[in-house]
This record gives structure tokens, C-alpha cells and sequence, in this order.
């Protein structure tokens, strides 16, 4: 960034975080400026209205005592600002490989990509978290580059992420935090270091694997922004704004050879009950991943259609989810209706259970144990799988294979 | 034509003013000096001219000087010709043959006799007819403009016009589908991508329609709008940013107008053959049921003679009850079976075959999701009024046999599931009539 030092000490009129600055010259709109007080504290400000020689200019950081003779406004600041129109990418088509984050239900029912964009939806902050992390210990585990972001972080969770970035050997590196107390400009700020970081390393030739928490969070900072910079909106429309905000970042971060890997949190997809709107925003991101109240992984999510010659277990890992979704949907339609449980079906949903349940990262998971869990049903309920492929991986480890 | 320049006095986001001496008219284009920046004559007052920006305003600076052209947004897009990427100033933005392919390949010549919906099974569940509107509404997984992307593909209309609201990457997704169905020369692709200024978003219906109007004589044409809810509630934004009053339901009053005309491009065949079909998508808000919601749903069967309104079932997309429109005889028979089943008219021996054949009959004919790897290979084996009589025969002398025919059948037909649905279709028509109608259908 570089720092024109162009600036003004005429500050006409003051009232909360709002400066009129006169012949501040050359400004353009959304141009960063830094606000400098006599005693030698700076603060970022936002142009958000240019009137002939004067300019408006709204503070996005700190609430300390301004006194208006005093202050010096700077054109440009030393913060980072992404750009409003992301860069033309080339359209071409990665060949992705397969990530193996080493949890058992993510690698055999939901195989990540390289470069790909998920999106996870849990249920409370508390299990998401516990989630996230073994996700990058996974990342950690396949030579990536980790990234963290993560905002309105409060005391507690900020020390818990240090303690495992510390565990991970990682010292502090690639780890970008805002608190919960910090002003909005502060609080944004982690997020736009991470992505340049992020890009930065992807140039190097580095597989990152990124990770935000969260988007509720994203979403709040979103419309405090709209509302400094004096601007009415319904959440609904908030929401749109803030899709279209989402899809510039997910431009900017792609077309890197594929080599930017980004999981995005919804801590909590449930709000008094319903379904968040930020659901919606799922549609932007490849993968769709959902969390259970248990923490455990739930069956709802999709990973993309894989692209011809892409691993066989991505395709077999489809299979296996769809004949599971099946059963499951055929399963509580039982429940509901009081219809009584047969023995394999207790079985199967306990086994099922358990396997979804365990979200531990150890290593490489085998697609095995799957196909042994539809084993314990009838071949004549699994409409889904070739009974071929059944027989022969759905078998008990030594019992005897029927081909 | 003579220019008139005039200096900006204020810029914020929602609207820049200006001092001119001379008169301008409300809805003409303004271009700042550099052609950068873009904004529309909202209103004037003696020698103040309010622009709305329909380019972000950083391009501009205080004493920018900018230039009323007096060229209206028609005669801009007038000059749009077939095999572009334009936005909704008309500004070309790239070739539709210039997306990079990467390992999928071109084909140039479209398979003769499919139908110009490429909307797959799906297609097969309503009967369309050219010139219709079809809408889809649901939640598909992987989103619209995946979904859009699988029919822009596999369609074979004459020509089509596709409005694509989504960033780079969504741009790139349809120029390759409309590539690899042949119809890269005769598409036009109209790209309203998410980081422009509201005002310019909500002129995508009139751009839509000049476009429409101006290219049009192509034979069977296609309109794809990916997601009209996506589009809607950018014209919420634009009322809330424009200052435009907005009615109790939270849209701007023209809201109403501007679907209508965005609905209502379809075309019925005229006497040379010409005609102008429609898909839209509509993504319903999560949590709601779709048709009651939202304000202006209810109003698509006004416009649109065919709804499907998707389920997602193990990530395929099903067709729901609620969906509106003449089905075709597959479409009669899914709802039957489904009826039937779900009021139990079936006999506990028969119910559970009813089951198989319909997880096999869900599989077989009404499967279509975008993240499907299933694709048409162009061969298509009707299922008939005749098969419809022949199944309900076969479920009405129903026995302990019939079960374990169908079970025979399901494990026949997966055996096969990596030959695409013709194959497994024909798999099963030929269990339908016991082998008879082999050499018929090959």
C-alpha cells in the first residue's frame, strides 16, 4: 500500500463518529484515511460522502475523546483494503485431489477436495469449534499451510486456539484474530490479512487450507459497516449486500491453481428454532457440510459432483452417502409413522450413529467400515449400492466373501 | 452527436449530483470523461442533476467531468450481437467461446430430435410445450446456477439468451455449458455479477427485454434465468439504497412491473416457426414452504403453465406434490404410486414391491440433480401411456412373485449404474413387457 501523505487539519464539524473535512484534496469515495489526535493516536476513518472541497468522513475504529482543532486527517492509512472488483481470473478447471482430513465420516462420506470451498452449519459455537479444530489438525497432517480467522473471538475461545496453535508447533503463524471488544475496523481486519496472507502463500506454490469462524459474526460486522457508513437497510437486503460481499472474497481467493482450501463456519443454524437465512449462502460454496446437536457430522450435506478421472473413493463415497441419506429419510419416516424397528435396523442406526458421531482426526480413514454398517441390513433395502460392490466390501473382516 | 459535459459537485454511494446548464432527461446515461463510471439521470431540479450510480462511484472524483450522451440504454444494447458477454450497460465483457474447456470437450454438433429444455428426466415429468414458461423452485443442492449450468448444457434450442448473476466463476460455468451443447455462436450471455452497485442490477429485467426483442428470428430460442429470487431481492436492495418507497412486503413498488416483464419474454411459436421458451429457477427461502411465503410466488402460475417444485431426496431432485402443469404419463405415474402408497392402499405383500419399484422408479425416471453424474447420451426411450397401462396391470395381479421380480429387476438395473439412465430405462421397460418390446426399442 502506499502512503500518499496528502492530508488536512480543518476539520469543520464533528458529532459522534462523524468528521466534515475541509480540502482534503483528491479524495475518492471509500478511501481509507488515518485520523491522527494530538496525543499521538491514530484511528481509520472511511470516506463516505465528497461535497465539493469538503469530504465526509465516518471513524470505523475507537471511541476516544476527540477534540476538533486538534486533529490531523491523513489520505490513505497503512491497513490493507481488498479490492471492491475482483481480478479477472482464468476460467480454467483444476483437477482436484482429494484432501484426507483423517475423520472417519468427512473422508468416507464427504471427501474434501483440494481447492475447494465448504461450508459447514452447526449447531452451537461450543461443538462447531471442537469440529474445526480437528478439521485442522487433518489440514495440519497433509503438509498445508493452516489459516485461521477468526472473528469476534472472546478471552476464552482466543486462549483455547492459542493453546492449539501452540500444541501444532505453529507459533502464532497463520493465526488471525479479532476479540469481541475490538472496534469494527480492528475486528475486520484479520480477515482481510488472512486472505492476502492466504493468496500470498498460494503464490508461493503452497497447498492453505483456510478456515473462518464465523460467518454469523461476518454478517453482524457487515450491516455495523452499512450502518457507519449512514446507510438504511432491512436485514433481508443486509443479506443480499453481504452474499454479493461473500462472493468477491471467494473470487479473490480462487483461481490459485486450486491451491486455497476454505472451510467458512455457521456456528449456530438455528435461531429461536428456525433455520438461519444465512443458509442460504450455501449455495456460493462447493461443499455443504452439517453438524449434528451431538457435534457429531449429520448426513445432510453434499460434496460436488466429481470431475471424470477423479478419485474412485470420491465416487464410491457419493454412493454411500445417497444410500445412507435414503435410509435414514426411509428410517424416520418408520419412527414416525410407529412402525416397529427390526433387529438389523436397530443395528444398523446404532452403528451408524456411533461411526458419525466420532469426528476424532486419526489418520486414514477406511471406506470399509461403511460398507460394513449397510452390511448389517438386508441387500434387498439398499437400493442404492451395486449389490455387487456390496457383497464384496460389506462383508465382516473374516467372514466369508460371497462374489 | 453533441456532447454536453458537466462537473460532479457531490459523490456518496446512492447518488452523485452535478450542475448543469443545459436540460437533461430522467432515465439518460451519464459516462464520466474516462469511461469508467456509469450513472442514470434520477431526477433534476433547476441545475441539479441527482445521478444514480450504476458503476461504483470510486471511479469518480470530485470535478470529474461527465458526459450525458443522451444514448439511451436501447440503442446501447441494440449493437449486442450473438456469441457475446455483455453486462447491462451492453458493455462486452468477453466471447462466449473464449472459456477454457479444461479436460471436458466441445461438441459441435448437437444429437438431432432432443428436446430444446435440457432439463433431462426432469423434462419428462411434465409435458412442454415450445413457447411455454417453466418454472423450477426448490433448494438444489450445489445451488441454481449449478443446476442452470446442467441444462444450459445438455439443451439444444436454436439460440439462447441465459441471465447470469453470479461472479467469475459462475460466467465461466455457463460459457462452458453453452459450449460444450454447440451453441456458443448463438447464445448470449447477459452478466449482472454481484459486486455492482444495486441501480445496475435492477436494470437486468430492461436489458433482458431490449435483448430479447433485438435478437430474436432465431428459430427455437431459450431464456435461462437462473434464481429470480436472488434477483428480487436485489431489487430490494436497490429500493432501500435509491430511496425508491417500498410497499409493506419490503420491495420497491416496481418490483411487480419488473417481474412481469422479466416472466412474460416467452414467446409462443409463431407461423415461421419461431419461439421463445423460458426456464426460471426460484429458490425459496430455507425453513418456508415454497408457494405461500413469499409475497410474489403465489403470482408464477399466472406467468408460468409449468411449476416443478423440487424435493431433494439422497441429493436427487424430485418433483413434490405441489408442483402445477399437464404431466407427462411418467409424471402420472410417480404421483400415483406415490399417492397410493402414502394412503396404504396396497396389501402388505404388494407395499413392500410398491416400495422397491418405486425407490427403483425414483432412480429410473424422475432423478435429476445437477450434481448427478448421470448425463444423456441423446438416446431416448419413451415411457409411454402404453408402459402406464402395462405397470398398473402388472401392480393390480400383484403376488409374493412380483416382489421378487422387482428385486431382480433393481439389482439388474443397478448393476448398470454407471451406464446412465437410457440404459437402466431400457432395462426396465423390458422387464414392463416381459422382453417383448426388446426389438421395438433397440
Amino acid at each position: 500500500m502506499t502512503y500518499i501523505r496528502r492530508g488536512s487539519s480543518n476539520v469543520s464539524e464533528l458529532s459522534g463518529s462523524s468528521l466534515w473535512v475541509e480540502n482534503l484534496t483528491g479524495v475518492v469515495l471509500d478511501d481509507l484515511v488515518t485520523i491522527r489526535t494530538d496525543r499521538g493516536e491514530t484511528f481509520v476513518g472511511h470516506v463516505v460522502e465528497i461535497d465539493g472541497e469538503r469530504c465526509h468522513v465516518r471513524i470505523c475504529d475507537g471511541d476516544a475523546v476527540l477534540d476538533r482543532s486538534s486533529l490531523q486527517v491523513w489520505v490513505g492509512s497503512e491497513e490493507i483494503e481488498l479490492p471492491s472488483v475482483p481480478p479477472k481470473i482464468a476460467g480454467h478447471i483444476s483437477s482436484p485431489s482429494v484432501l484426507h482430513t483423517g475423520i472417519a465420516p468427512l473422508d468416507t462420506l464427504f471427501p474434501l477436495q483440494h481447492g475447494q470451498f465448504v461450508f459447514v452449519a452447526g449447531v452451537t459455537l461450543h461443538r462447531s469449534l471442537g469440529f474445526a479444530s480437528s478439521m485442522l489438525h487433518g489440514a495440519l497432517a497433509g503438509h498445508q499451510w493452516p489459516c485461521l480467522v477468526s472473528l469476534d473471538t472472546s478471552e476464552n475461545e482466543a486462549e483455547e486456539i492459542g493453546d492449539v496453535w501452540h500444541r501444532m508447533g505453529l507459533e502464532g503463524e497463520g493465526l488471525f484474530l479479532s476479540h469481541s471488544r475490538d472496534p469494527l475496523y480492528r475486528s475486520m481486519a484479520p480477515l482481510r490479512l488472512g486472505v492476502e496472507a492466504a493468496i500470498a502463500h498460494a503464490n508461493e506454490g503452497r497447498d492453505v487450507f483456510m478456515m473462518v469462524l464465523d460467518l454469523e459474526s461476518w454478517f453482524r460486522f457487515y450491516q455495523e459497516d452499512l450502518a457507519l457508513r449512514g446507510y438504511y437497510r432491512s436485514r433481508t437486503s443486509a443479506l443480499n449486500g453481504f452474499k454479493n460481499e461473500l462472493v468477491r472474497y471467494i473470487e479473490l481467493l480462487q483461481g490459485h491453481k486450486g491451491r486455497i482450501t476454505v472451510v467458512m463456519l455457521l456456528s449456530e443454524r438455528m435461531i429461536a428454532g428456525m433455520p438461519s437465512e444465512l443458509l442460504e449462502l450455501r449455495d456460493l460454496f462447493d461443499s455443504y457440510l452439517v453438524l449434528s446437536s451431538e457435534g457429531g457430522l449429520a448426513l445432510d450435506g453434499y460434496t460436488p459432483q466429481p470431475l471424470p478421472g477423479t478419485d474412485r473413493s470420491v465416487e464410491y463415497a457419493r454412493m454411500l452417502r445417497r444410500q445412507c441419506k435414503e435410509l435414514k429419510s426411509r428410517l424416520d419416516a418408520k419412527r414416525r409413522d410407529e412402525y416397529p424397528f427390526t433387529a438389523a435396523e436397530r443395528a444398523y442406526e446404532t452403528a451408524m450413529r456411533e461411526f458419525l458421531l466420532d469426528t476424532e482426526s486419526r489418520g486414514i480413514a477406511d471406506p470399509k467400515c461403511v460398507w460394513q454398517i449397510l452390511g448389517l441390513l438386508p441387500e434387498s433395502s439398499l437400493g442404492r449400492v451395486p449389490p455387487a460392490l456390496l457383497r464384496e466390501y460389506g462383508m465382516p473382516e473374516h467372514g466369508e466373501l460371497d462374489v | 452527436m453533441d456532447k454536453r459535459i458537466a462537473s460532479v459537485q457531490s459523490i456518496c454511494a446512492e447518488s452523485v449530483t452535478i450542475e448543469a446548464d443545459f436540460g437533461v432527461a430522467v432515465g439518460e446515461l451519464a459516462i464520466s470523461e474516462d469511461g469508467q463510471w456509469f450513472g442514470v439521470v434520477q431526477s433534476h431540479k433547476r441545475d441539479t442533476v441527482r445521478l444514480l450510480p450504476l458503476e461504483l462511484p470510486k471511479f469518480l472524483k470530485s470535478g470529474s467531468r461527465v458526459v450525458f450522451t443522451g444514448e439511451s440504454l436501447e440503442e446501447r444494447l441494440g449493437r449486442v450481437e450473438w456469441g457475446n458477454v455483455v453486462d447491462t450497460l451492453g458493455r462486452h465483457v468477453m466471447k462466449v467461446s473464449d472459456a477454457a474447456m479444461g479436460r471436458e470437450t466441445v461438441s459441435h454438433i448437437a444429437p438431432a430430435g432432443n428436446s430444446i429444455w435440457g432439463l433431462k428426466s426432469l423434462g419428462e415429468y411434465m409435458e412442454l410445450h415450445e413457447g411455454e414458461g417453466v418454472a423450477l423452485i426448490g433448494t438444489p443442492p450445489g445451488g441454481f446456477p449449478l443446476m442452470f449450468a446442467g441444462i444450459a448444457a445438455s439443451q439444444r434450442a436454436d439460440s439462447v439468451i441465459l441471465l447470469c448473476q453470479g461472479g467469475y466463476r459462475d460466467l465461466y460455468r455457463y460459457c462452458r455449458a453453452l459450449r460444450k451443447s454447440g451453441r456458443a455462436e448463438n447464445s448470449v450471455v447477459l452478466w449482472v455479477p454481484p459486486w455492482l452497485p444495486p441501480a445496475s442490477k435492477s436494470l437486468a429485467s430492461r436489458s433482458m427485454m431490449i435483448l430479447s426483442r433485438n435478437l430474436s428470428g432465431k428459430g427455437k430460442r431459450l431464456i435461462l434465468i437462473d434464481d429470480v429470487h436472488y434477483w428480487l431481492e436485489s431489487l430490494r436492495e436497490y429500493g432501500e439504497s435509491s430511496g425508491e418507497p417500498l410497499l409493506p412486503d419490503g420491495y420497491p413498488y416496481t418490483a411487480r412491473r419488473q417481474l412481469a416483464e422479466i416472466l412474460d419474454l416467452k414467446q409462443p411459436v409463431t407461423a415461421d416457426g419461431n419461439s421463445t421458451s423460458m426456464i426460471v429457477g426460484w429458490r425459496y427461502q430455507e425453513g418456508f414452504f415454497s408457494l405461500v411465503e413469499h409475497p410474489y410466488m403465489a403470482r408464477l402460475p399466472r406467468f408460468m403453465r409449468t411449476g416443478i417444485v423440487l424435493e431433494e431426496s439422497a441429493e436427487s431432485l424430485i418433483p413434490a406434490a405441489a408442483s402445477w402443469g399437464k404431466s407427462a404419463p411418467v409424471g402420472r405415474v410417480w404421483k400415483k404410486l406415490n399417492h397410493e402408497y402414502a394412503v396404504g392402499e396396497f396389501e402388505e405383500d404388494v407395499r413392500r414391491a410398491v416400495d422397491s419399484l418405486k425407490s427403483l422408479f425414483g432412480v429410473l425416471f424422475v432423478e435429476y440433480s445437477p450434481i448427478s453424474s448421470d448425463f444423456d447420451n441423446g438416446e431416448n426411450v419413451p415411457f409411454d401411456e402404453e408402459c402406464e397401462r402395462m405397470l398398473y396391470k402388472r401392480l393390480e395381479n400383484a403376488d409374493t412373485q412380483f416382489y421378487e421380480d422387482v428385486l431382480k429387476l433393481r439389482g439388474a438395473v443397478l448393476s448398470h449404474y454407471r451406464e446412465g439412465i437410457p440404459a437402466r430405462r431400457h432395462a426396465f421397460i423390458n422387464w414392463l413387457f416381459g422382453g417383448t418390446r426388446k426389438d421395438e426399442e433397440v
